[in-house]
C-alpha cells in the first residue's frame, strides 16, 4: 500500500531501547523495602487426600512471617487432583529462607487411585476425576459435534479411505520469564499488584472479587513481560500473594521457579485424534469423521472451541467431528498460540498428504483441487469471503519449484487457518502543548503493538514518530482493555486508535477552522500542519494549535477512541502454507530441518519487520512443539521439568526461516490488517512429519517428532 | 553459623563490597545488592543463558557461581554496555529486531559481545555456535543473528 | 538451597584434611550447584578448590604425557594450543559438551565425576537404589534414555562426551589421597552398577580426582567424536562414539572405540577393537564391526533406538578414519 508513507514500513520498536540498555523493568525486578519473599508446597502425588499438615518446623526457622494452610485459608483444597497442585504457602525475608522453610512442612497424604491417559480415563471403570458431562464416559468434561450432511454416503462414495490416529504431547509455553507477581497494600488498604500477565483487567476484577473490594480499590500494573503466548491469561500466583500481604502487612514477591512453571503452569494440551478422511480417485473429498480427545487434566482448561476457527480449509460435503475434553489426573492446561489449533492441523494435515501420497497426486494440487475459496461455507456455515488459501499455495508452489533436489532431502506441504479476536480496546489520545502525541492504552504489549499504535497515530496526523508516545498503563488510568492475544491486540488496538486519531483531527480541524477562513471539513494534514486541501492558506502547524488550544476557552484537546465486536472474533481469516526442507543423515537417520517457509496471509502489515518476528517465532515454537518438546510423566508426575530435559529449539535447532507475506485486506480490519501473532505456529508439526514422510517414507503420527521418528524407525525398523 | 562474609566485586568498572551468605550467588548479589536488575534469571540452572555475564573475561550463567566463588573478579553486565551512546551491538538488535519480549536480551548481547571480541568476523554458524547457549522463545532467532552479523560489520567499519 | 560453610583451602593436603561427613568437593560447581537446589546433595561444606595453586594447568611433561589439572575448564582444554596440535578428538568432544557459558566454567574433573542425568535419579518424587531407597524406576518406566548395555539394577547412563574420548586417547587419572597420590587407568576409573548402585566411580570420600596424563598417540593416528542428540546444542548424548585409530600401510595397528550415552559407564567396545586390529578398515569389516559393537546389547522397552544409533554411528566414525588414511591425514 504505497499510499501510506509510515504504515507498511520496517520501524524498529522503541520500547526497544530499554530492553538492551537492561533498564526495562520486568515484575521480577520490583522490590520495595521490607518485601517479604512467598515460596508454595506442593503435592508430590496426582491424587490424595490430606490428612494432616505440620507446619511447626517451618515456623521456627527465622524469618518467616506467614504460613498458609488448607486448615487456615480457603486457597488451598485437602483434595489433591494433580501431582504439583498447591497444598501450602509462606512468607519470608529472603527467598532462601522461604525455600528452605517451603521443604520443613510436613504434609501427610492418603493415596487414592489416578488415571493418566485420557481414554482410558474415559472407560465407565476409570477413577472419577471429575463428574462426567456424559452418559456414556467417565470424566468428560465437554463434548461438541459439528456435521453436515451423511457421512454414510460419503464413504460410500469414496474409492479410498484413509484412517489414523494422531497423538500430539503436552507442550509449555517455555517464555523465558517465568510467572511473577507482587502484592501491597497501602495504608488505606487500596490493594497494588504487579504481575506478569496478558490482561490486567481480567486479574483486577478477580480480585476484586475474591477480596469483596470494589474494583476501583484494585490496581493492577503490568510491567514489561518476557513471553506469555497464552500462558499468561489467568490468575496464578496472585491470589497467595495478596493473601500474605494482607495478613503481614507487608509486600509480598512470588516468583516460579522453572520447575514450577512446568508442574503447574497451564500448557498447551496433549490430544488424541482419531480421523477417517474419504476420496475419489479423482482427487475429491467426499468425507471426513473424527474424534477429538483433548486432555483437559484436572479442570476445565483445554481449549476446545476453536474448531471453526482453524478448520474449513477444505470442500467436504459430508462431515462428523466429536470434540472432547477429558479429565484426568494432570494439570490443567491452557491456551498457547491459537490455542487447540496445532492439535487439529497436525492430525488433519498429515491426512491429507497421506491421501495425496495413496492417490499418487501431488500435496500441493491435491489440496488446491479442494481447497475452499470465496462463497464456500465454514463449518460453522458461514459464508468466505476473499480468501488467501489458494494463493499461499500458488507462492508454495513456486518456491518448491525452484528447490534443488538433493539425496536424503525432502520437502513438505501443510496448510494451516485461523481467525483473529477483537476485543474490547480502548485509547486516549493526548495532544501536548509541543505538539506531541501521548497514547495511553491499558493493553499489554505481547508483540509490538505500541509500535504500530505510534505508526499511526503518527501516520494520520502527518507528524513524525518521535513525537508520539504511546504507553500501557496500569488499570487505574488506561481505559479497559481485553487480555492481548488471540492475535487480536494490533487488529483491536489499532481500530481503537484509528477511531481515537480521526476524532482528534476533527476536534483540530475545528478549531483550526476558527483560526483560519476554512471550514472543518475543508481540512486536511500535511507536514505536521492543518492545512486546507485547496491550497487557499498555508495552515498552522499543528503544535501551534495545542498549545493555543490549550490555553484558550477550548481547553486541551484530548480524545478517547474505543472498538469492540459482541462476537469476539472479527471475520478475518487467515490462511497459511508452509513448506518445509529437510535432510536425513544416511548413517546415523539423524534429521535436521534446513529450511521452512511460511506463505501467510497478513491482510496488511503494518509494520513487516514486527510481523515477520511473529512468524518467525511462531515457527520455531511450532517446530518444538511438533519435533522437540513435551511433557513426559510417570505416575501423573512431570519428569522433564527443567529447560535441560524439556527440550526448546536452541540458536542451532532454528532452520533459516522464509517468512513471506501475502496481502489480501481483511473486510473491516483497520488498514485491511489480519491478526498475526499465533497462527504460524499451528502448522509446522504438520508440515515436519509431511517432510520427514517424503525423506523416508515413514509417516510419523505423534509429537514429539524426534522420537517417534527414533522408535519407529531407528528402534523396531532397526537397520539404520 | 553465620559464614556471611565480605566479598570484592568490580562490576561494568566500579568496585564494589559486598556482605554475603555462601548460599547466594553472583546473579542474587547483581540483582539484589547491586540494583543490577538487567541481568536476568529465566531458569536458575544454566539451561537458557538469561543470566549470562562476562566474568574475569569468560562468558558466564551467573545463576551457577556462588557470589562467593567471584571474590575479587571482574563482572561484566548488560549496564555496562552503553557508554554515552548505545554499544553497536545494541543498536544493531534494536535497527533489525533482533528482540521482542527483551527478557533474554540482555544475555545475548552479552553473549554476542563476547563472541565478537574473539572473533571479528564471524560467519552464519560461528554465530549460532557463539549463541547456542542463549535460549530465545520469541524471535525464533533468525533477526538475532541479523542483528549479530551487522554489528559485527558496524564494528569492523569502525576500527 | 540450606546454607553450608565455604572454605579455600591453598593446598590439596589442605584440602584432603577438609573431607569428611557432610563435606562435598566444590570445583565448576555446574553439577552441584543443580543438585544443591534440589535436595539432592546438602553438603555442610564445599571445599572450593579453585584456590589451589596449579590445579588448573595443562602442560606436556617429558615423559610424553600432557597432563590436564582436574580444575582446568573444558574451554580452557579446548583452547589449549597442545591439545589443538595433538588431540582433536578431544576438541570435537568439547565442542559438542553444554553450552560456551557451562564450558567457560565447568572443569575436566568435574565432567568425569558428575552424577547421573536420570529423571529419576534427579527428582526428590522418586526415591531409587541409587539414592539408598529401592529399585530403578526407569525399569518399565519412562526408558528411552537409559542404558542399552551394563545395566543391572539401575540403567543409567554416563553422561558425559569428554569421558569417551579421553578414554579412546588411553588417559589414565591422578588420584590425590592422604599424603600420597596414585595413577589409574580411566578405564578403571568408573564403576558400574554391579560393582556399586551408589558411587560411579572410584574415588573414596577422602580423595580428590587431581589430573588427567594422556599419552602421545601413535603416529597417524586418526581420532573423531561423532554424537546423536535430540537438539544440535546442549543436549546429553542419545548416543556417541569415540574412536582413536593408527594404521602402519593399509593395516590398523591401534584402535580405540568407546561408546557414549548408552551404558552406566563411558562403554569401551574391546571386542570391535581386537576385530579390526591387524586388517584393513574395509566396508565389510567395518560392517562387521558395527555389529559386534551392539551383539550384546540389552535394550529396554523404549531405548532400541540406541542399537542403530551406535551401529549408524560407529559406521560413520570408521569410514571418516578409512577416508582420512586415503588423504593420507593425521
Amino acid at each position: 500500500m504505497s499510499e501510506h508513507w509510515l504504515l507498511g514500513k520496517r520501524v524498529p520498536r522503541p520500547d526497544a531501547i530499554p530492553k538492551v540498555t537492561g533498564e526495562a523493568v520486568y515484575t521480577d525486578d520490583i522490590t520495595f523495602p521490607g518485601m517479604l519473599y512467598g515460596a508454595v508446597v506442593r503435592s508430590p502425588y496426582a491424587c490424595a487426600s490430606i490428612r494432616s499438615v505440620d507446619t511447626s518446623r517451618a515456623e521456627q526457622l527465622p524469618g518467616v512471617r506467614a504460613i498458609l494452610t488448607p486448615t487456615n485459608s480457603s486457597l488451598f483444597s485437602t483434595e489433591i487432583l494433580y501431582a504439583g497442585q498447591k497444598v501450602a504457602a509462606l512468607a519470608a525475608t529472603d527467598p532462601h529462607t522461604a525455600q528452605e522453610a517451603a521443604s520443613l512442612i510436613q504434609v501427610e497424604y492418603q493415596r487414592h487411585r489416578a488415571v493418566f491417559d485420557p481414554i482410558r480415563a474415559m472407560s465407565r471403570d476409570a477413577p472419577v476425576v471429575r463428574p462426567s458431562r456424559s452418559q456414556e464416559f467417565n470424566n468428560v468434561c465437554s463434548h461438541q459435534r459439528k456435521e453436515r450432511g451423511d457421512l454414510e454416503t460419503g464413504f460410500a462414495q469414496a474409492d479410498i479411505i484413509v484412517e489414523n490416529t494422531y497423538r500430539v504431547g503436552i507442550a509449555h509455553q517455555a517464555y523465558m520469564e517465568p510467572h511473577a507477581c507482587v502484592a501491597r497494600f497501602d495504608v488505606s488498604g487500596k490493594l497494588t499488584v504487579w504481575t506478569s500477565i496478558q490482561g490486567q483487567f481480567n486479574v483486577r476484577a478477580s480480585l476484586a472479587s475474591m477480596l469483596g473490594m470494589p474494583v476501583h480499590d484494585v490496581r493492577v500494573i503490568a510491567p514489561e513481560i518476557g513471553g506469555a503466548f497464552g500462558g499468561k491469561t489467568s490468575l496464578i500466583m496472585e491470589p497467595i500473594a495478596v493473601v500474605l500481604a494482607k495478613i503481614t502487612g507487608a509486600p509480598v514477591k512470588i516468583v516460579m521457579s522453572r520447575q514450577e512453571e512446568f508442574i503447574d503452569a497451564h500448557p498447551g494440551p496433549g490430544c488424541i485424534i482419531h480421523v477417517k478422511t474419504a476420496a475419489r480417485q479423482d482427487g475429491t473429498l467426499t468425507a471426513e469423521w473424527a474424534e477429538i480427545i483433548y486432555d483437559t487434566g484436572a479442570a476445565p482448561g483445554a481449549p476446545t472451541g476453536n474448531f471453526d476457527r482453524t478448520r474449513g480449509l477444505y470442500r467436504i460435503p459430508n462431515f462428523r467431528y466429536d470434540i472432547y475434553s477429558v479429565y484426568t489426573h494432570k494439570l490443567i492446561p491452557g491456551a498457547y498460540r491459537a490455542p487447540g489449533a496445532l492439535e487439529l492441523t497436525f492430525a488433519f494435515e498429515s491426512q491429507i498428504d497421506h491421501l495425496a501420497g495413496e492417490l499418487g497426486q501431488d500435496p500441493i494440487e491435491f489440496r488446491l483441487k479442494n481447497a475452499v475459496d470465496e462463497g464456500d461455507l465454514t463449518v460453522d456455515g458461514k459464508v468466505y469471503p476473499t480468501i488467501g488459501l489458494r494463493e499461499s499455495l500458488h507462492q508454495a508452489r513456486e518456491q518448491i519449484k525452484a528447490v534443488e533436489h538433493k539425496p536424503h532431502r525432502g520437502i513438505g506441504v501443510a496448510c494451516g487457518k485461523w481467525m483473529n479476536a477483537i476485543g474490547a480496546s480502548g485509547v486516549i489520545l493526548t495532544l501536548n502543548e509541543d505538539g506531541s502525541v501521548n497514547l495511553t492504552s491499558g493493553a499489554v504489549d505481547l508483540t509490538g503493538v505500541n509500535t504500530v499504535l505510534a505508526q499511526i497515530v503518527a501516520e494520520e496526523l502527518s507528524i513524525s514518530l518521535d513525537q508520539i508516545h504511546v504507553q500501557t498503563r496500569d488499570t487505574d488510568v488506561a481505559p479497559y482493555a481485553a487480555l492481548s492475544g488471540g492475535s487480536r491486540t494490533t487488529y483491536g488496538m489499532s481500530l481503537a486508535t484509528q477511531n481515537a486519531v480521526r476524532q482528534l483531527k476533527k476536534d483540530l480541524f475545528e478549531f483550526a477552522s476558527q483560526h483560519m477562513p476554512v471550514s472543518p471539513e475543508a481540512f486536511t494534514v500535511a507536514d505536521g500542519k492543518v492545512v486546507p486541501r485547496d491550497g487557499s492558506h498555508t495552515g498552522i502547524p499543528i503544535r501551534e494549535l495545542a498549545r493555543i488550544a490549550m490555553y484558550s476557552a477550548r481547553g486541551p484537546l484530548t480524545v478517547t477512541g474505543s472498538a469492540s465486536d459482541p462476537s469476539w472474533l472479527a471475520d478475518s481469516y487467515i490462511f497459511i502454507t508452509q513448506v518445509a526442507e529437510v535432510e536425513v543423515d544416511p548413517d546415523t537417520g539423524e534429521i535436521t530441518v534446513l529450511r521452512v517457509s511460511s506463505f501467510q496471509d497478513v491482510g496488511f502489515a503494518l509494520n513487516p519487520m514486527l510481523v515477520e518476528g511473529q512468524i518467525e517465532g511462531g515457527i520455531v515454537q511450532g517446530l518444538g512443539w511438533g519435533y522437540l518438546e513435551g511433557l513426559v510423566f510417570d505416575k501423573g508426575v512431570v519428569l522433564n521439568e527443567n529447560l535441560t530435559e524439556y527440550k526448546i529449539p536452541t540458536a542451532l535447532d532454528a532452520p533459516e526461516l522464509v517468512p513471506v507475506l501475502i496481502e489480501i485486506p481483511s473486510a473491516d480490519g483497520p488498514y485491511g490488517i489480519k491478526g498475526v501473532g499465533e497462527p504460524s505456529m499451528v502448522v509446522t508439526p504438520a508440515v515436519l512429519a509431511n517432510a520427514i514422510h517424503d525423506a523416508t517414507g515413514i509417516r510419523l503420527t505423534e509429537t514429539p517428532l524426534v522420537q517417534d521418528d527414533l522408535s519407529t524407525r531407528q528402534g523396531p525398523l532397526g537397520n539404520m | 553459623m553465620d559464614a556471611k562474609r565480605w566479598i570484592q566485586l568490580t562490576v561494568n568498572g566500579e568496585e564494589h563490597e559486598v556482605y554475603v551468605e555462601p548460599r547466594r550467588r553472583l546473579l542474587d548479589v547483581l540483582r539484589e545488592d547491586l540494583g543490577l536488575t538487567g541481568t536476568k534469571e529465566g531458569c536458575g540452572t544454566g539451561d537458557c543463558g538469561a543470566c549470562t555475564v562476562i566474568l574475569d573475561g569468560r562468558l558466564v550463567n551467573a545463576c551457577l557461581v556462588f557470589a562467593i566463588s567471584a571474590n575479587g573478579k571482574s563482572v561484566e553486565t548488560v549496564e555496562g554496555l552503553a557508554t554515552d551512546h548505545l554499544h553497536p551491538i545494541q543498536e544493531a538488535f534494536i535497527q533489525h529486531g533482533g528482540l521482542q519480549c527483551g527478557i533474554c536480551t540482555p544475555g545475548f548481547l552479552m553473549s554476542a559481545k563476547h563472541l565478537l571480541n574473539s572473533n571479528p568476523n564471524p560467519t552464519l554458524d560461528e554465530v549460532r555456535f557463539g549463541l547456542a547457549g542463549n535460549l530465545c522463545r520469541c524471535t525464533g532467532y533468525t533477526k538475532i543473528y541479523e542483528a549479530v552479523l551487522a554489528a559485527a560489520k558496524n564494528m569492523r567499519e569502525e576500527t | 538451597m540450606k546454607t553450608f560453610e565455604y572454605i579455600t583451602p591453598e593446598t590439596i593436603d589442605e584440602a584432603l584434611e577438609l573431607l569428611g561427613e557432610g563435606a562435598q568437593i566444590l570445583a565448576g560447581g555446574t553439577d552441584l550447584l543443580g543438585e544443591m537446589k534440589r535436595g539432592l546433595a546438602t553438603p555442610k561444606r564445599l571445599i572450593n578448590l579453585k584456590g589451589i595453586q596449579g590445579l588448573a594447568d595443562i602442560r606436556s611433561i617429558p615423559d610424553g604425557f600432557l597432563t590436564i589439572g582436574s580444575l582446568a575448564t573444558l574451554s580452557h582444554l579446548a583452547e589449549h594450543p597442545l591439545v589443538a596440535q595433538h588431540y582433536p578428538l578431544l576438541i570435537e568432544a568439547l565442542q559438542r559438551t553444554a553450552s560456551p557459558q557451562i564450558r567457560n566454567i565447568a572443569t575436566v574433573g568435574g565432567n568425569l565425576c558428575q552424577r547421573p542425568r536420570c529423571w529419576y535419579y534427579r527428582h526428590s518424587a522418586f526415591p531409587c537404589i541409587r539414592k539408598h531407597g529401592e529399585g530403578c524406576f526407569a525399569m518399565g518406566g519412562q526408558d528411552r534414555y537409559h542404558a542399552i548395555f551394563g545395566g543391572h539394577r539401575c540403567f543409567i547412563v554416563h553422561p558425559s562426551d569428554l569421558a569417551p574420548a579421553l578414554m579412546a586417547l588411553d588417559a589414565e587419572v591422578r588420584i590425590a589421597h592422604a599424603d600420597d597420590s596414585r595413577i589409574v587407568p580411566l578405564t578403571d576409573f568408573f564403576v558400574g552398577p554391579r560393582d556399586s548402585l551408589t558411587q560411579e566411580n572410584i574415588l573414596t570420600r577422602q580423595e580428590i580426582l587431581t589430573a588427567i596424563r594422556i599419552p602421545v598417540p601413535p603416529d597417524n593416528a586418526y581420532g573423531t567424536y561423532l554424537k546423536v542428540s535430540e537438539r544440535k546444542a546442549t543436549d546429553f548424548a542419545l548416543a556417541s562414539v569415540a574412536v582413536s585409530i593408527a594404521w602402519l600401510d593399509t593395516q590398523v595397528t591401534h584402535a580405540r572405540v568407546v561408546l557414549g550415552g548408552v551404558a552406566p559407564v563411558p562403554w569401551r567396545v574391546k571386542q570391535v577393537e581386537e576385530m579390526l586390529i591387524g586388517d584393513e578398515l574395509s566396508g565389510k569389516r567395518i560392517e562387521r564391526a558395527c555389529e559386534r559393537a551392539v551383539d550384546d546389547a540389552t535394550p529396554l522397552r523404549h531405548n532400541r533406538y540406541k542399537v542403530a544409533l551406535v551401529k549408524g554411528l560407529l559406521r560413520k566414525a570408521l569410514h571418516a578414519a578409512h577416508r582420512s588414511r586415503e588423504k593420507g591425514e593425521k
